[in-house]
């Protein structure tokens, strides 16, 4: 008998599917599976949070797992629905032949069970010990025929030697540079030399991450890497840490000092690294910070300014800052050496020509006040600006900082976030002359054709050099078309006032695809924009 | 200081430092679409949605988290811990469970992510170890799966592991 109450309806919290999911990106994985069994609905969101936030594997032990397998096949086939599975672990100890089925034809008919059920987006293997059996050649073909949606492999072996692995893991020789092409993270398990995983690496194109230890044998190849990614943080100061990352970040470093054209480093390892080490990267054109606050705040300047750039990246074109995820400890900030923290020195780029700005690294309030973002990079031509949570402060900084600009990215969540007012910003009006004048536009359109504004301040009028703008729109499925009527984004106001007026201008708007969005129904279709602007739909780009 | 006036809809109306209440991008909206400047310390914003006492607490909670620096972006990929609210909050949020479920409706409807994040992390903590019929009368929740259903649920919860 239920013991709930028809007449009681459900707590207002866990009614809202945005707070409920909100709830459940919170919840520790065991608890998620327990929520799939509260009800209809939590089922589905848990079910939701499941494959999209977290792992979550269908095991294979490694008794007996060809076994197992079948009986898996036999569930998935009985089963109504998609299971919560995005990745598949599967273990390999030893077991007798007499025990291990070898039907091929069963081993197709499980293949073809498995990938219309489960996406495999990350692959465990566990391998101790090699048959024909099912598990084992599933495995096989796993990566063969699926290799491209795997994106991390973890395998651990105690028995198996180099090349054994490689050819196990077939065709990692003939196809090198294209083996799992979206493979983000390796991880190997074993203790054989680094000619494996150098292999391994070599062979996986897109890799960004593998654990520690292994990098550090890598390391000592000497490998001229194209593109190097360091974030010590992601190791939550584990005592492995200290003993391996500035070691393992010079050796890199030195031996790619001439092929490196990336790098993406943690706000804290960057002052580290430029504090403690000699290096010069001379073919560096792209550096992605992971900038943190809390660092500057604690060091009492913007630390990006301390940064000889001339000298350690002379040839720098790009510069991508984007919002850091961890507040430092205490131990962290205090590995800072006193030589840095006291410095005096402002350091500027004369190279940079490409600012991109992702998230809110800055409080926007700061942005002219102590971020002097224009001295340090003063030749920036283009600039972007990503999912910021104030792009207005942004662009009124970027506006007057760069009068040269000659391109400008701007990527905006605008639902259920705060609705920019772009008009405004565009125009250089007040808030109260954009509405006036959007309503006026709307009232009478193409009325405002010959009308000549005086703008209060920067406009994008004043970039008399832009020639390309580029306005990427995203929003969840809920569009605010019948909330948000009153207010407008991006109206013919600017495309009369501004883009008419901006000789070679370039304009490209794209927004993602909602609910109403085929049917013309979305907020933001900018129907009015059409003689300006190249409008399209993404539908790539749905609200993150 | 630039002060606003926000009226709760039991009509009591709180004066709040301007860069306190833009924590709400709600707030911040209505400010923004009014056209309201810093010296309009007149102007009184009407949040029909919330009483005296939770919009007293939510001003609370913002004017101790008015320096934090600006939340992190979402990576689906880390980790998601619970553990890690600050005692302040833990502090603030020993409340009866009808005003801590009114706090997260404020929050959701004020929309401040820092507030709503430390309250949703309350809420998932208090369903840790519960049981499936534990979390219903929790919330007031109707089983509306069949035996069958529920049993199909589990059986493709034992094949689940997280890494």
């Amino acid at each position: 008998m239920d013991q709930i109450s028809e007449t009681v309806e459900e707590s207002i919290i866990t009614a809202n599917d945005l707070i409920l999911k909100r709830i459940l990106h919170f919840t520790a994985f065991p608890d998620l599976l327990t929520c799939r069994l509260v009800s209809t609905r939590w089922k589905h969101l848990s079910q939701f949070v499941l494959l999209q936030e977290r792992k979550c594997f269908a095991k294979i032990g490694s008794d007996k797992p060809c076994q197992q397998l079948v009986r898996l096949n036999e569930f998935l086939q009985d089963s109504e629905g998609t299971p919560p599975f995005n990745g598949l672990s599967m273990g390999h100890s030893y077991h007798f032949v007499d025990h291990c089925l070898q039907d091929i034809k069963l081993l197709r008919t499980i293949y073809s069970a498995v990938l219309e059920h489960c996406p495999i987006r990350y692959l465990n293997v566990h391998l101790d010990q090699y048959t024909d059996c099912l598990a084992m050649q599933f495995i096989k073909i796993l990566v063969e025929e699926r290799g491209a949606e795997i994106q991390e492999l973890s395998v651990s072996t105690t028995d198996f030697e180099f090349p054994f692995l490689l050819d196990f893991f077939s065709n990692t020789k003939k196809d090198m540079g294209k083996w799992l092409p979206n493979l983000i993270s390796l991880e190997l398990k074993t203790e054989q030399d680094g000619q494996l995983l150098q292999e391994m690496v070599a062979v996986a194109p897109n890799l960004q991450s593998h654990n520690l230890a292994s990098c550090f044998e890598f390391s000592k190849l000497q490998p001229k890497l194209e593109s190097l990614w360091i974030s010590s943080r992601d190791y939550h100061g584990g005592s492995d840490n200290d003993t391996y990352v500035p070691e393992l970040c010079s050796t890199l470093l030195n031996s790619s000092s001439a092929s490196l054209n990336y790098l993406d480093i943690d706000h804290l390892d960057l002052v580290l690294l430029v504090s403690k080490t000699q290096f010069c990267l001379e073919t560096l054109s792209s550096l992605n910070v992971d900038f943190n606050l809390g660092l500057d705040r604690y060091l009492g300047y913007f630390s990006i300014s301390r940064i000889n750039f001339q000298e350690l990246f002379p040839n720098l074109k790009m510069i991508k800052i984007s919002t850091s995820k961890d507040p430092y400890s205490v131990r962290d900030l205090k590995s800072i050496p006193e030589s840095f923290k006291n410095s005096d020195s402002f350091y500027s780029s004369q190279s940079v020509v490409n600012v991109q700005i992702r998230g809110t690294p800055f409080r926007p309030v700061s942005l002219s006040a102590r971020i002097p973002l224009a001295r340090v990079f003063p030749n920036v031509k283009h600039v972007g600006i990503k999912y910021s949570s104030d792009i207005t402060s942004y662009l009124e900084y970027v506006l007057p900082a760069w009068p040269d600009l000659e391109s400008l990215q701007i990527t905006a969540n605008e639902y259920p976030k705060n609705l920019t007012n772009l008009d405004r910003i565009f125009c250089g009006t007040s808030e109260e002359e954009s509405f006036h004048l959007q309503s006026w536009e709307s009232k009478e359109p193409g009325c405002l054709q010959n009308y000549q504004i005086v703008p209060l301040k920067r406009s994008l009028l004043h970039s008399k050099y832009l020639k390309s703008l580029k306005i990427r729109v995203c929003h969840n499925d809920s569009c605010p078309l019948n909330t948000r009527s009153s207010q407008v984004l991006l109206s013919a106001v600017s495309g009369h006032l501004v883009f008419s007026r901006i000789p070679h201008l370039r304009l490209e708007i794209m927004r993602s695809l909602c609910g109403g969005g085929e049917n013309g129904m979305c907020y933001f279709t900018f129907n009015d924009l059409h003689p300006f602007a190249k409008l399209s739909t993404d539908s790539d780009s749905n609200y993150p | 200081m630039p002060v606003v006036r926000l009226q709760s809809v039991d009509g009591e109306v709180f004066p709040v430092d301007v860069e306190i209440a833009r924590m709400s991008f709600a707030i911040r909206n209505m400010l923004d679409d009014l056209g309201v400047q810093d010296n309009d310390a007149e102007e009184v914003i009407p949040l029909p949605n919330v009483t005296g006492p939770i919009l007293r607490k939510v001003i609370e909670w913002c004017t101790h988290h008015k320096d934090d620096p600006p939340p992190p972006e979402e990576d689906d990929t880390r980790e998601k811990r619970t553990d890690d609210i600050p005692a302040w909050d833990q502090e603030f949020l020993r409340v009866d469970q009808a005003v801590l479920f009114d706090i997260i409706l404020a929050a959701n409807y004020l929309d401040i992510k820092g507030l709503l994040d430390v309250t949703c992390k309350t809420v998932a903590n208090m369903i840790k170890g519960k049981t499936p019929e534990e979390i219903r009368k929790l919330f007031n929740i109707k089983n509306d799966f069949t035996p069958a259903e529920e049993e199909q649920i589990r059986k493709e919860n034992e094949w689940c592991e997280e890494k």
